[in-house]
């Protein structure tokens, strides 16, 4: 097996923690994030193209909050909304809803209320965009209470100001917003990925004019630079199976690059 | 493999396109080289030949052991009063441009110069052509200042674009603009230098003859002057010509 074949796996797009790269940019939002949560703020905003790094920055917040607040992460939207107040009731009553039960949402709102003071509970929302004006006007009653507090995070598209949408409006004490990286920190992205994993002597051929065009084409954003240079190492593993002699070991390849970047539809 | 093939002659494609801007440029560039190159033979054999002209014509012009001669008849002239040696001397120094320049009745001028009608009307001219050794001395000083102050308007921006553009177009219109200015200026020599070049390339200009006439007049050529009119008029019948040789022979 070609030793770029691990090489490759060290991009491949997740959340998990021990992968997580601690950047600058992403360090300061984590922080933020981090000292709104500790405030008694009901709504905290979280929002950014996709990839930008809002799950894990939400996965990281809840790994290391778990054992001290009483925080849960919602990763996959609950597109029904009994199913998704059945989770709901479970985390704040710490009961299991009964089968063929629904829950009654005002006296859902009384429990919220009753707990008010006594308890704390934190609610981390991934991908809330996927939740329909319904569904957040109830979330938002929710956070109300002062019970429950969320952290929403949601994609940012050209058309829509998240902030300007009428729920949100009142309610949004904290905003953040994630963007792409800039060259440095891709680079250092890029580096700080292959030196965890030891993978030096490939760390020290990418040089800056590599992550000029890996920056020109994903424009800093992490997933698609995960992707691009999945796909560029899966490309390194082709060759060092079948045709060893266009490697060279010295120099990274920017062809390998481009042949990546038409792969995925960036150039054609 | 088959997919990392296809790929690959994909990336080979994507190249290619991206090359073609740089291919572009690469030949712009070479046909650049190829015309400024083209552009300085060209102005080198413009600039040999305009050269070898004017060599000719100043040395036609200085015979610096004619001046010497001149000059020392001139001294003689003011005792005796015999103004005809210096205008003929002069006479016989610019027929030789004249036979280069205006290639038209020569042999006949050589010969009329010993024919009466010069000399007769040169013995016509009175008093006010002799000169005292003072006024001759003060004469020279004049043109010596004349000659920086055409250096001066020489080396300005608007003589220099026109003659920069002649140098590239050969467009007798422009010598002859030059020939204008520079008459209007009252730069007799240059005057009369551009005109020739105008001439030269076209002979048809009119204003060209003209120009080179009242130049030859205005530096004292009178007889000069009255021959090129004269040989104008023979070659083609123009009122302003005529009028212009009336001037001249009033003149005298």
């Amino acid at each position: 097996m070609s030793r770029y074949n691990k090489v490759k796996n060290i991009f491949i797009d997740s959340i998990d923690i021990d992968e997580y790269i601690e950047l600058e940019s992403a360090e300061y939002s984590y922080n933020l994030i981090y000292d709104s949560v500790s405030r008694p703020l009901k709504m905290i905003l979280l929002y950014g193209r996709p990839g930008t790094g809002k799950s894990i920055l939400l996965n990281r917040i809840y790994q290391n909050l778990k054992y001290q607040k009483e925080i849960h992460y919602f990763d996959a939207p609950s597109l029904d909304q009994r199913e998704f107040f059945r989770k709901f009731f479970k985390v704040v009553t710490l009961k299991e809803l009964p089968k063929n039960t629904e829950v009654n949402f005002t006296t859902l709102i009384d429990y919220c209320k009753s707990i008010q003071g006594k308890r704390e509970v934190i609610i981390l929302l991934d991908e809330a965009q996927m939740y329909d004006t319904n569904m957040l006007e109830k979330i938002r009653i929710l956070s109300d209470t002062r019970a429950i507090k969320f952290v929403i995070s949601m994609h940012k598209t050209d058309n829509e100001d998240l902030i300007a949408k009428e729920h949100f409006k009142t309610r949004i004490w904290e905003s953040i917003e994630l963007v792409n990286v800039s060259k440095d920190e891709l680079k250092n992205y890029i580096h700080k990925k292959l030196l965890k994993h030891n993978m030096f002597d490939i760390a020290d051929t990418i040089k800056s004019k590599h992550i000029n065009l890996i920056y020109n084409l994903t424009k800093g954003n992490f997933r698609e630079c995960n992707k691009m240079m999945f796909k560029t190492f899966e490309i390194y593993e082709y060759y060092d199976l079948d045709e060893k002699y266009k490697i060279n070991a010295k120099r990274f390849s920017k062809k390998f690059i481009e042949m990546a970047a038409i792969r995925l539809g960036y150039i054609k | 493999m088959n997919s990392m093939k296809e790929l690959e002659k994909k990336w080979f494609r994507y190249k290619l396109k991206k090359s073609i801007p740089w291919f572009i440029l690469f030949f712009y560039l070479i046909l650049m080289g190829v015309y400024i190159n083209y552009k300085v033979i060209v102005d080198r054999f413009i600039i040999n030949k305009y050269n070898y002209l004017s060599k000719t014509y100043l040395k036609e012009e200085e015979i610096p052991v004619d001046n010497t001669v001149k000059k020392e008849k001139i001294v003689e002239v003011n005792k005796t009063n015999t103004l005809i040696i210096k205008e003929r001397n002069d006479t016989i120094v610019d027929l030789n441009i004249s036979d280069d320049i205006f290639d038209i009745n020569d042999t006949i001028y050589e010969e009329n110069i010993s024919e009466p009608f010069f000399e007769e009307k040169i013995l016509d001219d009175k008093l006010p052509k002799v000169k005292t050794k003072n006024e001759i001395l003060e004469e020279e000083i004049e043109k010596r200042h004349e000659k920086q102050y055409i250096y001066i308007k020489k080396s300005s921006k608007e003589y220099k674009d026109v003659e920069k553009r002649f140098s590239l177009s050969q467009d007798p219109e422009d010598a002859l603009f030059l020939a204008r200015l520079y008459y209007e200026k009252k730069n007799y020599k240059k005057a009369e230098e551009w005109a020739f070049i105008a001439n030269e390339l076209n002979d048809e200009l009119e204003e060209s003859w003209l120009i080179y006439a009242k130049a030859k007049q205005a530096r004292g050529q009178n007889a000069k002057a009255i021959h090129i009119l004269r040989s104008y008029l023979k070659k083609k019948n123009s009122i302003r010509a005529k009028k212009l040789l009336e001037n001249f022979i009033n003149k005298k």
